[in-house]
C-alpha cells in the first residue's frame, strides 16, 4: 500500500504540469477571482440629471441623489436629448427627469412626477441606480408626509451591504476544488495510461492510495482556501468548523472518486484538460448558486444533482454564510454520500477494468508496451 | 499555397483518426450549445418561497399576506410561528426571506398609530434579495397607501413625489437576454483557444503555411459553430437582436480569429501541449468576470480593470451589449478595432513559432 501511495506521490510531484493545475491552480484561481471581486460593492454609478425646474426642490433632490452612496450626479443634461447622447456613449447608466412643474406641483400639494430611465443591460449597474434613485424619492416622500401608516423596514441578512463577492465566491471556491481536482487526476490518468502504469496493479489498492493522496493533498488546500484565503478577503464564516467538515468530507471523497472513474477513460494527459476545462460554468449554473433553483429548468437541476458540487456549494453557502447546522443541511450530506458509495463502485469498476491483476499480466505480456483497449479519448 | 493545402489536408486526416480532437472540435462544442439553450430556455426569476410570521393573525394581516403572495416573485409557502422559526427555514434553505407582522398590526391601524412590517431577506444571492425586495416594499407601500386613503389623506400628502419607471433594454430583467450572449461565446472561445493550441502545440514544421493549414480546419467548424450559437440567440431563445445584425456575425467571427492568434502566442511561448492547453483554457475562462458584465470594472481595483483589456471577450462583450441588447452604434467600431489588435500578437513571437 505505501509504495503504491509513494508511486501516486512521485507520479504527482515530478510533473510540473499536475502540480500547476493540482495545487497552483485553485490557489490562483480563488485569488484571481477573489481580487475581482475584492470591493464587494459597486458605488457611485455615474447618472445625468435634466433639470427643468431649476428650483430649490430640484437642487435638494439633485443633492440627495448625489449623497447616495449608489450614485454619481456626474453630468447635468440641458435636456433629455443630451442626456441621451451620454447614456448611449456609455457614460451614464440612469437619467433622472426633473420636470418643470416639479416645485410648483410641490407648492400647491399636488403630486410631483419625476422620470428615470434605468440601463438593464447590465444588472448590477441598474439595481444600483434603481435602489438608490428609489430610497432618495421615500427619504422625501416621508419627510414630506404627516407620518406612514405602515413603515417598511428591509434587512439583509447573511450579507447586510449586499457584497457581490459575498455573493458568488463561497461557489466558486467550492467549484474551484472540484474542477482542479477533475482535471489534476485526469491528468495523472492521462499519465497512467500513457506509461502503461495501470498494469499489474492492483485495483483496490490503487483506488485507496488515490483517494488517501488527493484527499491529504486537497485537505490541506480546502483548509488553506476555506479558512486563510476566506479571512483574508473576509467571507463570512458563521458555521461551525464541524458542520463544515461534514459538508467537505464526502465532497472532496466523491469528487476524488468521480475523478478517478472518469480518469481511467482519458489515454493522454491532454484528454483530461479537453474533456473538463469547459464544465466550469455550467457546473456552476447547475448549483442554484447564482440562478436560484426556481430560474432552472427542473430536470436539469435535477441531473446536476450527480456533480458533487451540486450538493456542496448550497450547503457549504447555508453553513458558512448562513450558521446552518449540520441537521440543517442533512440531505445535501446525505447526497454526498450517495455519490462517495456511487463513485466509489464506479472508480473501482473502471480500474478493475483497467488492471486485471497479475494474471492477466503474463497473458498480456506479448501486447503492446502499454494496454488502451478500456480508453475513450 | 501548396503547403496551406497539403497541411490542411493532414490535419483533416488527423482529426478523423485523432477520437478527442473530434470530440474538441463537434461534439463538446454541440453538447455546451445544446445545455446553454435549455438552460436558459427556463423560467424567468419569480414565485420564490418566502415564509410569513404573523404574529397578528386579523383580517388586516391575512389581507397583507395574500397581497404578499399574489406578487409575481415572492410566494408565501410558509407561516411560521416565530421569527426564529423562520430563520430555520431560510438556513434549511426552504425560504428566501421572512415578512413579519408585529402582534398589534392591526390595532396600530385602527388606532391610528405608526406601525411596521419587516422583511429579513436573505443576501446570499443578490439576485433573489432584489427581486423579493422590489416586490414587497411596493406592496407594503401600497397597502399603506390603502389605509392613509382611507383615513381621507390626500394622495399628494402619502407620496409627494412619485415617479415613472423606465427600465431600458431589457424591461422583463430576462436573466437569458442579459446572461446568454455572452455565456454562449464564452464557450466557443474556449474551444477554440483548446482546438487551435491542440492543432499546433509540440509539432514538427513551424512555416507559416503549414501553421495556417493546420488551424484552419478549427477555424471553419468554429465559424460554423459561431453562426449555429447566434442563430440559437436570437431565434430560439428569443434574445432581441436591435443593432446590426452584421456587426454581430462579423465581431463573433473575429472573436474566434483573435482567439486563435492568442492560442498561437500560449502555444509558442511554452513550447508544451499541456501548459498551452491549462493555460489557454485558464485564460479564456477568466475572460468572463474580467469583461464586467456581471461585476462592472468600474468597481474593480485600478489594475485589474488595466487587466481586463487584456481579453478580446472584453470588447466583445461590449459589443454584444450594445448590438444586441441595445440597439446602439455605441463604440463598437472602436471595439471590434482594440479586438483586431489580438491578431498581431503571433507576429511578436514568430521566431519562437
Amino acid at each position: 500500500m505505501i509504495k503504491s501511495i509513494a508511486k501516486e506521490c512521485k507520479i504527482i510531484f515530478r510533473n510540473s504540469g499536475v502540480v500547476l493545475i493540482l495545487i497552483l491552480a485553485p490557489l490562483l484561481y480563488a485569488t484571481i477571482y477573489s481580487s475581482c471581486y475584492a470591493k464587494q460593492v459597486l458605488e457611485s454609478v455615474p447618472i445625468a440629471v435634466v433639470d427643468h425646474s431649476h428650483s430649490s426642490s430640484s437642487r435638494e433632490l439633485i443633492f440627495r441623489l448625489n449623497a447616495s452612496p449608489y450614485l454619481s450626479t456626474k453630468y447635468s443634461a440641458a435636456d433629455i436629448e443630451e442626456a441621451k447622447m451620454l447614456f448611449y456613449s456609455g457614460k451614464v447608466y440612469g437619467i433622472v427627469y426633473i420636470p418643470k412643474s416639479y416645485d410648483s406641483s410641490l407648492l400647491l400639494s399636488e403630486q410631483a412626477k419625476v422620470s428615470i430611465f434605468c440601463d438593464a443591460s447590465y444588472f448590477l449597474m441598474y439595481r444600483q441606480v434603481f435602489q438608490g434613485f428609489v430610497s432618495v424619492i421615500s427619504s422625501i416622500n416621508r419627510d414630506r408626509s404627516s407620518g406612514e401608516a405602515i413603515t417598511f423596514e428591509s434587512h439583509n441578512l447573511f450579507n447586510s451591504y449586499l457584497g457581490y463577492g459575498t455573493f458568488i465566491m463561497p461557489a466558486i471556491l467550492i467549484l474551484v476544488l472540484q474542477q482542479t481536482l477533475l482535471m489534476g487526476i485526469g491528468v495523472v490518468g492521462g499519465i497512467y495510461s500513457r506509461k502503461g502504469l495501470y498494469r499489474g496493479g492492483n485495483a483496490l489498492q490503487t483506488l485507496i492510495s488515490k483517494t488517501v493522496v488527493y484527499g491529504a493533498i486537497y485537505a490541506l488546500i480546502a483548509s488553506y482556501i476555506l479558512v486563510i484565503h476566506y479571512r483574508i478577503f473576509g467571507y463570512p464564516i458563521n458555521g461551525s468548523t464541524l458542520s463544515c467538515i461534514a459538508v467537505i468530507a464526502p465532497y472532496l471523497l466523491s469528487v476524488i472518486l468521480l475523478a478517478t472513474t472518469i480518469s481511467t477513460l482519458f489515454k493522454r494527459e491532454e484528454s483530461a484538460i479537453i474533456c473538463t476545462l469547459w464544465t466550469s460554468i455550467p457546473t456552476l449554473l447547475l448549483s442554484g448558486a447564482s440562478l436560484p433553483p426556481e430560474a432552472i429548468p427542473h430536470w436539469m437541476y435535477i441531473v446536476g444533482k450527480i456533480l458533487p458540487s451540486s450538493s456542496a456549494i448550497p450547503a457549504y453557502i447555508r453553513v458558512q454564510s448562513m450558521g446552518a447546522t449540520t441537521a440543517d443541511v442533512y440531505k445535501e450530506i446525505g447526497v454526498l454520500w450517495i455519490l462517495v458509495a456511487i463513485y466509489g463502485t464506479t472508480a473501482f469498476i473502471a480500474l478493475k477494468k483497467r488492471m486485471p491483476g497479475r494474471t492477466t499480466k503474463s497473458r498480456t505480456s506479448n501486447l503492446l508496451p502499454y494496454d488502451n483497449r478500456h480508453t475513450l479519448l | 499555397m501548396r503547403q496551406f493545402t497539403i497541411s490542411f489536408n493532414d490535419e483533416i486526416k488527423r482529426i478523423a483518426s485523432d477520437k478527442i480532437y473530434c470530440a474538441l472540435l463537434f461534439i463538446l462544442p454541440a453538447i455546451s450549445l445544446l445545455f446553454f439553450v435549455c438552460y436558459f430556455s427556463g423560467d424567468s426569476i419569480r414565485e420564490l418561497p418566502i415564509v410569513v410570521v404573523d404574529n397578528n393573525k386579523s383580517t388586516l394581516s391575512r389581507k397583507l399576506i395574500e397581497m404578499i403572495d399574489a406578487t409575481s416573485c415572492a410566494r408565501v409557502d410558509y407561516i411560521a410561528a416565530s421569527s426564529d422559526e423562520a430563520f430555520s427555514i431560510i438556513r434549511k434553505g426552504r425560504a428566501y426571506a421572512a415578512v413579519i407582522i408585529p402582534h398589534s398590526f392591526q390595532a396600530d391601524i385602527i388606532t391610528n398609530t405608526p406601525t411596521k412590517v419587516a422583511l429579513y431577506n436573505s443576501g446570499v444571492n443578490i439576485s433573489t434579495n432584489g427581486f423579493i425586495a422590489k416586490d414587497i416594499q411596493s406592496v407594503v407601500a401600497t397597502f399603506s397607501a390603502g389605509i392613509e386613503l382611507q383615513r381621507g389623506v390626500p394622495f399628494a400628502k402619502i407620496m409627494a413625489v412619485g415617479f415613472d419607471k423606465h427600465i431600458l433594454f431589457n424591461p422583463y430583467l430576462s436573466y437569458t437576454y442579459y446572461l446568454s450572449p455572452c455565456f454562449m461565446p464564452m464557450m466557443i472561445t474556449i474551444f477554440t483557444m483548446l482546438a487551435t493550441a491542440y492543432a499546433i502545440a509540440q509539432r514538427e514544421g513551424r512555416e507559416i503555411c503549414t501553421l495556417l493549414g493546420r488551424i484552419f480546419p478549427t477555424t471553419l467548424t468554429m465559424w460554423i459553430f459561431a453562426a449555429i450559437m447566434l442563430i440559437f440567440l436570437f431565434r430560439v431563445l428569443g434574445v432581441p437582436l436591435k443593432g446590426s445584425k452584421w456587426i454581430v456575425l462579423l465581431s463573433t467571427l473575429l472573436l474566434v480569429t483573435v482567439y486563435q492568434a492568442i492560442a498561437i502566442l500560449f502555444t509558442a511561448l511554452t513550447h508544451n501541449r499541456h501548459l498551452s492547453l491549462s493555460l489557454g483554457g485558464g485564460y479564456s475562462v477568466l475572460a468572463f468576470t474580467l469583461s464586467g458584465l456581471t461585476f462592472p470594472t468600474m468597481a474593480m481595483f485600478p489594475i485589474l480593470k488595466f487587466v481586463s483589456h487584456l481579453f478580446p471577450f472584453t470588447f466583445y462583450m461590449k459589443i454584444m451589449v450594445d448590438q444586441a441588447i441595445r440597439g446602439t452604434s455605441g463604440n463598437s467600431a472602436t471595439d471590434i478595432g482594440y479586438m483586431s489588435l489580438f491578431l498581431l500578437l503571433p507576429i511578436l513571437v514568430r521566431k519562437r513559432l
